[in-house]
């Protein structure tokens, strides 16, 4: 087998025992990487019902065969586990040097089990494995920690850590790495921390087996320096993903003020163009020439890296129109390891409910130094942080009065910086995205204001969800790597049949990649669906809000309209039909045979009847 | 007649402005709009008119709020 290591390390903290263990030819080509391989392991692994923030869940840290290869973009990492956020499968992916070196050091998945007793780092250097003390940076915020482990052990160093927010158990804390580099949306921090771990440090020096060194080789010193020129020659990185936030602002579908609204007369002013003057530094992953992390000095004189996620949820849906205040928030989030999408809606929502008077409470919209404060007690679980902590659809179960109307998130994570209030597409696929509201799988907005129509909710929105799915959410995330260079660049998907075959010596087309995709949307649904037997469809529904007449736009270009619940049932249908998944969005049997998934769907079986 | 071009992202850099009125001849394209104000058609995918995506064949008419963008994600 070449391509993969075929290795797994697994370390159990509780014992602090270290167990190298091997994959078969098999469970790579029915897996491949990342969220596959992850995904499957803890289905295996975990006893559903378990708590995800006791013992018996496991954090997997996976890799893909493109995963470290000096390639476009690879320098990336799935971290997974059972999420304390929606109770169902939960992941991310990060840029760190983890991916190289955990390659290099010869594993493509790491598996941490148990607790420790106190808090502890793990450090991998080939086949070695120590433990170290971590109480000395326990209580300190990630940049800190970062710079006390490079200390320790080395500037290159691949590091996996976590700051107050994942030690507190805040459930959408996140797992940090390199200068403003985050990844576990779904509260994957929080597993750490609920483990007493906060570091996992990696080095590796051996070489990572691939089936064709020459081709590879050349793949690296070429296309690595391709993407650069169409870089250079378009100019992306000069705003990254922020450039969107104009965009979103012109077509409404910017989120303002709790997603009420969806365009603001001040959203010039947090846009790319103003982030791009304001830049003082540009950060990146590793194996990546085209670097999008737009650095700005904050409020405070701390550089803040940003995205357009980052200033849509800390900036405009808080009425915050101030960079330097937005840059402020989201240093904060990054230095205590929250995820900066879920803690801007948080705040937007506390801010709503007290507006709409279903709460007492000081905080108001656009108040960037209260915004601080709260960020600071959710971080530590002190006060009002507490409640804060624990993401909005549990906040909204609390606060009840039909509060969980404008509880933005689905599956309990929060959506990020779309708002559809009429983009059907997009909704669905905040409606379907594997994990809870994310944007990662499957941005169709661009496709339904243009090939599409923003007023249909036709089969092509559901299959070109799907198609995005299949590429965003499966090929990114079992390879492993970025999709940037696709996305915002061009760079052609064939070219990752190419790596792939040349790594790993096989003959694959992108159709088989697609099954791969399938066969992994199919399971992560069913491990959710072993989580909540009573499963049905009102849980790929996005927030009432959305459907709701009176939330109309009163001007603008979509003035009068909000999303049918009819239609969006009809659209879901046509999603569910393309998938094979039953009305209740199940996949059924006959289509988890044609993946392969006979025995796991026998299982799932047990506990929900299948069709 | 005067149209109103915003340029989305990297195409600013490109034409040199973000958003400006700019005078055209009368029932100008959207392909014909592309080298007046120098974006190349290959880096502008979307097109809106006052919020509506249109095609390049699309005649302008006097007072539009043209909006165009180049290819992205969003992250
Ligand atoms: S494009 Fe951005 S996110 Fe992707 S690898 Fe490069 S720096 Fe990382």
């Amino acid at each position: 087998m070449k391509g993969w290591t075929g290795n797994i390390l697994r370390i159990n903290l509780s014992s602090k025992t270290v167990k190298k263990e091997t994959y078969s030819e098999e469970f790579a080509k029915k897996w491949v990487g990342g969220r596959g391989f992850a995904v499957k392991i803890l289905w295996d692994e975990l006893k559903p019902g378990i708590d995800p923030l006791g013992p018996d869940n496991k954090l997997i840290v996976a890799l893909g065969p493109i995963a470290g290869i000096p390639a476009p973009n690879t320098g990336k990492t799935v971290v997974a586990a059972k999420s304390p956020l929606t109770g169902g499968y939960g992941d991310g992916n990060l840029g760190t040097r983890v991916s190289i070196h955990l390659r290099k050091a010869g594993y493509d998945v790491l598996i941490v089990e148990g607790k420790a007793d106190s808090p502890v780092g793990i450090y991998i250097e080939d086949d070695n494995v120590k433990f170290f003390p971590a109480n000395e940076i326990w209580g300190n915020g990630s940049y800190k920690t970062m710079d006390w482990l490079y200390a320790k052990f080395g500037m290159g160093v691949g590091i996996l850590t976590i700051g107050e927010g994942g030690e507190n158990k805040v459930l959408y804390s996140i797992i940090r790495s390199l200068e403003g580099r985050a990844g576990g949306r779904p509260g994957m921090g929080a597993v750490m921390g609920s483990k007493n771990l906060k570091a996992i440090v990696v080095k590796g020096t051996k070489e990572i087996p691939v089936a064709d060194p020459e081709a590879v080789k050349e793949i690296g010193k070429n296309d690595l320096k391709k993407i650069n020129q169409i870089d250079k020659e378009t100019g992306w990185t000069k705003q990254g993903t922020t450039s969107v936030l104009a965009w979103c602002n012109e077509v409404a579908a910017l989120p303002v003020r709790n997603m009420r609204k969806t365009s603001h007369k001040d959203a010039w002013k947090i846009d790319g163009e103003r982030l791009a003057a304001a830049c003082v530094k540009v950060y990146g992953c590793p194996n990546c020439t085209m670097h999008c992390g737009l650095t700005i000095l904050d409020k405070e004189g701390h550089e803040a890296e940003m995205d357009y996620e980052n200033i849509g949820l800390l900036g405009s849906n808080l009425e915050i129109f101030d960079l330097a205040q937005v840059g402020s928030l989201n240093y904060l989030c990054d230095d205590f390891g929250i995820d900066t999408i879920s803690a801007g809606a948080v705040l937007a929502f506390y801010a709503d409910a007290i507006d709409q008077g279903a709460i007492e409470g000081d905080f108001r919209f656009g108040d960037a130094e209260k915004a601080k404060e709260l960020l600071k007690l959710t971080a530590n679980r002190k006060g009002i942080g507490d409640f804060l902590a624990d993401g909005t659809m549990r906040m909204a179960q609390k606060i009840g009065k039909g509060s969980d109307a404008y509880a933005m998130h689905v599956k309990g994570m929060e959506i990020s910086a779309y708002n559809c209030k009429f983009v059907p597409g997009m909704a669905l696929a905040f409606g379907t995205s594997s994990i809870g509201a994310h944007h990662k799988e499957s941005w169709i907005i661009s496709f339904e204001l243009n090939e599409s129509s923003r007023e249909s909710y036709g089969r092509e929105k559901a299959q070109k969800v799907i198609e995005l799915q299949r590429i965003r959410g499966g090929l990114f995330e079992f390879l492993v790597g970025c999709r940037f260079p696709w996305i915002e660049l061009g760079w052609d998907l064939s070219n990752y049949a190419l790596y792939f075959n040349k790594i790993t010596g096989l003959d694959w087309t992108l159709d088989d990649f697609w099954t791969v995709s399938d066969r992994i949307y199919a399971m992560i649904r069913a491990f959710f669906v072993r989580e909540f037997p009573d499963w049905d469809r009102t849980r790929d529904y996005p927030p009432k809000i959305w459907f709701d007449p009176s939330n109309a736009d009163k001007e603008g270009i979509i003035a009068g309209k909000v999303l049918e619940y009819d239609k969006y049932d009809q659209l879901l249908d046509h999603f569910y039909d393309i998938r094979g998944w039953d009305k209740r969005g199940i996949p059924k049997m006959e289509t988890a045979k044609l993946l392969g998934l006979n025995k796991e769907f026998e299982e799932l079986s047990e506990y929900v009847t299948l069709e | 007649m005067k149209i109103t071009v915003k340029l989305i992202g990297f195409l600013m850099y490109h034409a040199g402005f973000g958003e400006k009125e700019v005078e055209v001849p009368s029932s100008v394209t959207v392909e014909q709009l592309l080298p007046l104000i120098n974006v190349k058609k290959s880096f502008a995918k979307i097109i809106l008119r006052n919020g509506k995506a249109i095609s390049f064949s699309e005649p302008l008419k006097d007072g539009d709020r043209i909006v165009i963008s180049p290819l992205f994600s969003g992250g």
